[in-house]
């Protein structure tokens, strides 16, 4: 067929959504319709729905702040309006239609080039949104900069800027150097997997870029001075690579760099190995894959065990586990575990916030954790040792909930949820009744909240300390009879993670007080002598207070771990051990540590917190009404997202050259395409030859919908119709709803005039077309290097194709397309697929099959008919993992080259199915870029000849070579 | 024949439509002071003698190639300016027209004496050329190092500071170098002089006195940040700002802090510095107006976008630019807003006057020549 008719046809029809017969992927359900408005200041213009108005006020005030920031460090202005698109929590934020992209839990803005709109959710927490408001106008301030200086001096083909510059630099601006780059910085060190410059491209993309980046900014800015990092930017039109302009800027490339900066890495860290410790040296390590977070502590028959939540088979599931004792963990090894909940894959379990969420057993041994199901968070209790049976709570005006924790009489559950204004608070369930009561409200991150042993007290972390102009988590209690809320700790450091002993004999947290995060104790026990001057004057009585109150001034608070990177989460067991997350060697675990009372009793280093004033409660700044500042509603206005043209030569059919344009409002929910193309051969064929089509997509409501108009004309050809000419044009409309993010039902009508001239038989028809499509698509998958590895993709759709004028066509299709992937391993898969695509009838087109994406071996399209069938089997398994080609000059490194093993059977027909082809063999992939995948396959192919004789080997063919097959494409 | 006679003709015209070559003898016009080097001298005090009255009109607008760089000279009705694109321009202020101009491939500044411009580009092989004017030739070049800064001429002899850790004295007609000196950093600052001694800032956040006839360091002052601007010379002074936000006054002769004064952005242009005030801009968006004695304000104006450019100072005014597209003219005594113009684009270059003429450019190709109605 015309290979620039296809290419368009085919870009226009998937922006169109017209025919969803031959793809997959999950969906962006637009859950909630948003009415937008906009405030517009000096130099923004704030997104925002009415719910978070006093947000995008808080957000204003600080973009504005962060315009002067940069505009000073920049030394440059950005000319136009900033348009600045806020959400108030994630799952919101998922639903925008600014970017095409499903967006994952860890993405926490963005910054698009386009339109060059910053899109950011807020997180519950005001001083993270502010820094990635910063954040991401360190990204507008940049590019704006860079595309300057290159267009200034002529020098437009300039690669752009490494990534872990753009990403450092955002980073480094917006955070500085905080506790937990040190971390990652740290732990990079000395567990000796720090990748220098030279390198970088390697971890591409990944968060550990990011942090690299940062540091190499921090350490330019430490020895060569502030200025130098802008002036790496302002160098660019002199030097064809980034490591030139580096070695110009600070008379260093890339591999001097590295040298330098390495070295000075490992004289600031290696000596603290004399004062901390790695954390699985010093404690007992119970899991050992994939990330482990959120352990909690129950017995089950009478043996201690924990439940956790995991991703380490990809999919992020909730996870039961025997504690095992130290001999065994000795081992490396970890004890069985079982699957309680299996996540991302349906509807009601889409995300368990692995990083952000905990999750809690009581004594009677249920279970109670959160998940994203559908619109909104749910909350969830279950048996710990039998999920079959759950109560599930939703809350409407709840969007996203965390860290549900059960109250000692397991009557209540108290959990921070994110309302539709963006607040972050408390709220307690009353499990009897269903009530549900809000205990705080503000724009304060109130998170970890846990009951102590009485279940008058709620103690949680919140940042409602405010210190020299900054926000600090620090511990507090509240009455839940009152609302009271009380300081437990206080200081300019972030504490964590309240967790309290049985008989609140101990409070354990974690803090970063003395610059990394570690587990502190503060032991209970009444105070012999009077409180502190401060609380006399706060006139309160001891009894009034909650336990392990800073005001008691002789309570102690002291550190029992000493570790180089990070703990979190911890949870007390029942014979006094703590169950922790561990960050170390890039990866996040499960640990022990046994005794802590004999911990606590030995640690020598001890600090008490003490308030001598009166905390003033801090507000945060907003934007305030002035002549600047204005709102409107908004009103989508379109313009420009791409504009491309091509011209094609064929050997066949000569030049043809056509353009295409797509434009869109600012908040990507309604889209216009616009295609044209002519491929007429003589002047006299111009008019006819004219190919144009016109879509607008609508993405505004959780029902999309596209409609359209379209001319195709031209002269085409394929195996099974020879050469002819075809002129149709008319309208489509397509409708596509989903279900949930796995599932949706989609639809299309297409009306069209056809005129198809067959060359060489003198037959031609006119026919006007009417077909009817509806289909199901389910898509779960779980992603590898080179294709699925772990769910199940299904696509089964039927419709009808009828010539409402001259019964010229008739035809009805079916198509059912069902894949599953069985995991065997981490990194291995057996994927199954059944497909058949059937169309009967009156001028009923063909299907093609054959080559690399289906019936292996055999030449790519070779087969064809109005019937196929296909059937795949292919075992899925690492081959090599890394290969490195080093030459004088350089070097390549290729991850992740995959092998496969395959059956493959299937065969096109017309009328009657006489034979089945089939293949086997093996075969290589390879990633090449993280864009495409490079296959080779080589096997033997064979061929069922008569279906009734199915055993006879007379009728059986069996290649006597070999096939090779060389392409390009992800796996089914 | 005759083609071939029409081909030479037409080889010569557009080969000489590419050349900066002053056909004729300029009109000197004695009264009218020239402004041949950033700063108007060597002192760099980027005042103008006499009064510019306002309001002022655009006569002519001037599309350029590419952004203007940072400098530009008028000497004897004659306008020349560079382009970030590696132009030179030369364009006749009286006759509003080009008289030519010449690609130098890479960004360079431009000081002129007589028929002498010299040429020091910001980056490339040979950075420093001597271009005679009147032949249309380079009569020499050499690697100079590249030059982010702008040079000055004094008595025949061309001092530069390169970007690559050294300052250095040239002579004007052969390009032979008097002497070099090394620095520990980069500098991005311009030099200055008092006659005697040489004054620049260094990226090691130290302002540096050499000795003019040799280069002997003299003294230095260290402050908190890079010192990028280029320092001002007056009564025995050097003022200069640094990135650490601070703008000092040093006694000329021994380093020695005579005041300083916080502001709350980085300053990276040098100051405008007479009798009675000294006058500079900073990123947070104000332009201040010290007293050059001992550093009191006498006042501060808030443009609204960062302070671009080097303010210039012509009677009872000063005009200086600004990042978010204004051309600013307020009154000196008091800092009171006389006149402003909005641009196509950011303002980078620092305006100057000559004679009746304001002339300023913006990024987005733009070069303006403003007339006053009359001049004192």
């Amino acid at each position: 067929m015309r290979r620039l008719g296809i290419i368009f046809t085919f870009l226009f029809l998937m922006a169109a959504q017209g025919f969803s017969q031959y793809y997959f992927g999950r969906n962006k359900v637009i859950y909630n319709n948003f009415t937008w408005y906009i405030l517009k200041t000096e130099h923004f213009d704030i997104y925002y729905y009415p719910e978070m108005r006093e947000l995008a006020e808080i957000g204003g005030a600080a973009a504005e702040e962060s315009y002067r920031v940069l505009e000073d460090k920049f030394n440059h202005s950005i000319d136009r309006r900033i348009p600045l698109i806020f959400y108030s929590n994630h799952i919101h934020f998922q639903q925008t239609n600014t970017t095409p992209s499903i967006l994952p839990e860890g993405v926490g803005g963005f910054f698009e080039f386009i339109k060059g709109r910053v899109v950011i959710p807020a997180n519950g927490s005001i001083p993270d949104f502010k820094r990635v408001i910063r954040h991401e106008l360190v990204h507008v301030f940049t590019h704006s900069l860079h595309y300057r200086i290159l267009k200034d001096h002529h020098r437009t083909h300039f690669p752009a800027l490494p990534l872990w510059y753009v990403e450092g630099l955002a980073e480094y601006w917006s955070i500085g150097w905080n506790e937990e780059a040190e971390m990652f910085i740290k732990d990079a060190v000395l567990h000796n997997y720090l990748v220098p410059l030279e390198s970088m491209y390697q971890i591409y993309g990944t968060f550990l870029m990011y942090k690299e980046g940062q540091a190499i900014l921090k350490y330019i800015a430490d020895q060569y001075g502030e200025e130098k990092i802008i002036q790496l930017i302002r160098n660019t039109w002199k030097e064809e690579s980034f490591s030139n302009v580096l070695k110009l800027t600070i008379q260093k490339d890339y591999r001097q760099f590295d040298k330098e900066w390495l070295y000075h890495l490992k004289k600031k860290y290696y000596p603290i190995m004399a004062q901390r410790d790695f954390p699985e040296m010093v404690s007992q390590k119970i899991t050992f894959k994939g990330i482990n977070t959120k352990p909690a502590f129950f017995r089950k028959n009478n043996e201690p065990a924990m439940a956790f939540v995991s991703n380490r088979i990809g999919y992020s599931n909730i996870y039961r586990m025997m504690l095992p004792d130290l001999q065994f963990s000795l081992k490396e090894k970890e004890a069985k575990i079982d699957i309680v909940i299996k996540g991302e894959r349906t509807a009601d379990f889409e995300s368990f916030h692995i990083l952000n969420s905990k999750i809690d057993v009581n004594n009677r041994g249920e279970l109670c954790f959160v998940s994203k199901s559908g619109a909104t968070d749910a909350l969830y209790i279950c048996d710990v040792n039998n999920s079959g049976k759950k109560k599930k709570f939703r809350f409407p005006k709840i969007v996203t909930m965390f860290s549900p924790s059960w109250s000692p009489d397991n009557q209540f559950l108290v959990f921070s949820g994110i309302d539709f204004s963006g607040k972050c608070d408390l709220f307690q369930l009353n499990l009897r009744t269903g009530n549900l009561t809000r205990l705080t409200n503000d724009y304060f991150n109130d998170r970890d909240a846990v009951w102590d042993a009485t279940g008058k007290f709620i103690f949680f972390s919140s940042d409602r300390t405010s210190l020299k102009n900054k926000n600090y988590y620090n511990l507090f209690a509240l009455r839940v009879s009152s609302g009271e809320i009380f300081h437990l700790t206080y200081g300019a450091h972030n504490d964590y993670a309240p967790a309290i002993s049985a008989e609140n004999k101990y409070l354990a947290f974690t803090s970063d007080r003395d610059g990394a995060m570690n587990i502190w104790v503060i032991k209970n026990g009444l105070p012999q002598k009077e409180p502190l001057l401060a609380s006399r004057d706060l006139n309160i009585s001891r009894d009034a207070l909650p336990p392990f109150s800073l005001i008691h001034s002789e309570y102690e608070i002291r550190k029992i771990t000493n570790f180089t990177t990070g703990a979190q989460d911890p949870e007390w067991t029942d014979d006094n051990g703590l169950l922790f997350t561990a960050f170390e060697n890039f990866s996040f675990q499960i640990q022990l540590l046994n005794d802590v009372p004999m911990r606590y009793d030995s640690s020598k280093i001890a600090v008490r917190d003490s308030i001598f004033e009166k905390t003033i409660i801090p507000s945060f700044d907003k934007i305030v009404a002035h002549s600047t500042v204005t709102t409107v509603k908004y009103k989508p206005k379109f313009n420009l997202d791409v504009a491309q043209s091509a011209i094609t030569q064929d050997p066949m059919f000569g030049t043809s050259g056509g353009a295409q344009l797509a434009i869109s409002d600012m908040l990507g929910n309604y889209q216009y395409h616009f295609l044209v193309f002519n491929n007429a051969q003589t002047r006299d064929e111009f008019l006819e030859s004219f190919n144009v089509a016109i879509s607008r997509l609508d993405l505004s409501h959780r029902t999309n919908y596209a409609i359209g108009l379209y001319h195709f004309a031209g002269r085409y050809f394929n195996w099974y119709d020879g050469f002819f000419y075809e002129r149709w044009y008319g309208g489509f409309g397509s409708v596509s709803y989903p279900l949930s993010t796995f599932e949706r039902i989609e639809g299309n009508i297409n009306f069209r005039q056809s005129y198809k001239e067959w060359y060489g038989t003198g037959y031609s028809r006119s026919a006007l077309l009417l077909s009817n499509f509806i289909g199901y698509v389910k898509d779960n998958s779980l992603w590898g290097p080179t294709g699925p590895l772990d769910g199940e993709r299904i696509d089964i759709t039927i419709g009808n194709t009828t010539d409402v004028r001259h019964s010229n066509v008739n035809f009805y299709t079916i198509i059912f397309d069902a894949r599953k992937y069985f995991r065997l391993s981490r990194q291995s898969a057996f994927a199954f697929r059944a497909m058949t695509r059937y169309n009967h009838g009156k001028e009923a087109l063909p299907f093609y099959m054959g080559g690399s994406w289906d019936l292996r071996g055999y030449r790519r399209w070779s087969l064809w008919g109005k019937k196929i069938f296909l059937i795949n089997n292919e075992l899925r398994f690492p081959f090599i993992d890394r290969f490195l080609i080093k030459f004088p000059f350089g070097g390549m490194t290729f991850s992740a080259i995959r092998g496969a093993a395959f059956v493959d059977v299937g065969n096109a027909w017309d009328d009657h199915l006489t034979s089945v082809l089939g293949s086997a063999g093996l075969g290589v992939r390879f990633r090449f870029g993280g864009v495409l995948v490079l296959r080779f396959d080589f096997g033997k192919k064979f061929a069922f000849n008569d279906l009734h004789h199915l055993l006879d080997t007379d009728k059986f063919d069996l290649q006597s070579g070999y096939f090779k097959q060389f392409f390009f494409g992800w796996d089914f | 024949m005759k083609i071939r006679l029409l081909a030479f003709l037409i080889v010569f015209v557009f080969a000489n439509c590419a050349k900066l070559q002053l056909q004729k003898k300029p009109v000197i016009i004695d009264d009218i002071p020239n402004w041949n080097m950033w700063g108007g001298n060597i002192a760099r005090t980027h005042v103008y003698p006499g009064n510019f009255l306002l309001p002022a009109e655009p006569v002519q607008r001037v599309s350029t190639s590419s952004a203007v760089g940072k400098t530009l000279l008028a000497v004897d009705g004659m306008l020349f300016y560079t382009t970030l694109d590696g132009e030179i321009h030369a364009y006749d202020l009286t006759k509003k027209d080009e008289i030519g101009h010449k690609s130098m491939d890479l960004h360079s500044t431009l000081v002129v004496q007589d028929s002498v411009l010299i040429i020091a580009r910001r980056y490339g092989d040979d950075t420093l050329f001597g271009y005679n004017l009147n032949s249309g030739k380079i009569f020499w070049h050499i690697n100079a190092g590249d030059v982010d800064s702008e040079p000055y001429i004094d008595n025949d002899q061309i001092v530069v500071t390169a970007l690559y850790k050294h300052i250095d004295k040239y002579q004007i007609m052969t390009g032979e170098r008097i002497w070099k000196t090394d620095l520990p950093e980069h500098i991005h600052s311009s030099p200055a002089s008092d006659g005697k001694l040489i004054f620049f800032g260094c990226d090691d956040n130290f302002v540096y006195a050499v000795d003019g006839d040799d280069g002997a360091i003299v003294w230095k002052f260290q402050t908190n940040g890079a010192v990028q601007a280029g320092p001002s010379v007056l009564d025995s002074t050097v003022f200069v700002g640094s990135t650490d936000k601070f703008f000092y006054a040093l006694d000329s002769d021994n380093g020695k802090l005579r005041w300083k004064f916080l502001t709350d952005g980085q300053i990276l242009n040098g100051a405008a510095v007479n009798k009675s005030a000294v006058v500079f801009g900073t990123t947070d968006e104000h332009v201040y107006c010290l007293n050059p004695l001992n550093g009191a304000v006498r006042w501060k104006f808030h443009a609204g976008s960062v302070i671009s450019t080097t303010p210039l100072i012509c009677g009872k005014t000063i005009f200086f630019g600004s990042l978010n597209h204004f051309l600013f003219a307020l009154n000196v005594e008091t800092g009171e807003e006389i006149w402003k113009f909005k641009t196509r684009g950011r303002i980078r270059t620092d305006p100057i006057i000559w004679g009746k003429y304001l002339i300023c450019a913006s990024e987005d190709h733009d070069l303006i020549i403003f007339q006053s109605k009359e001049t004192e």
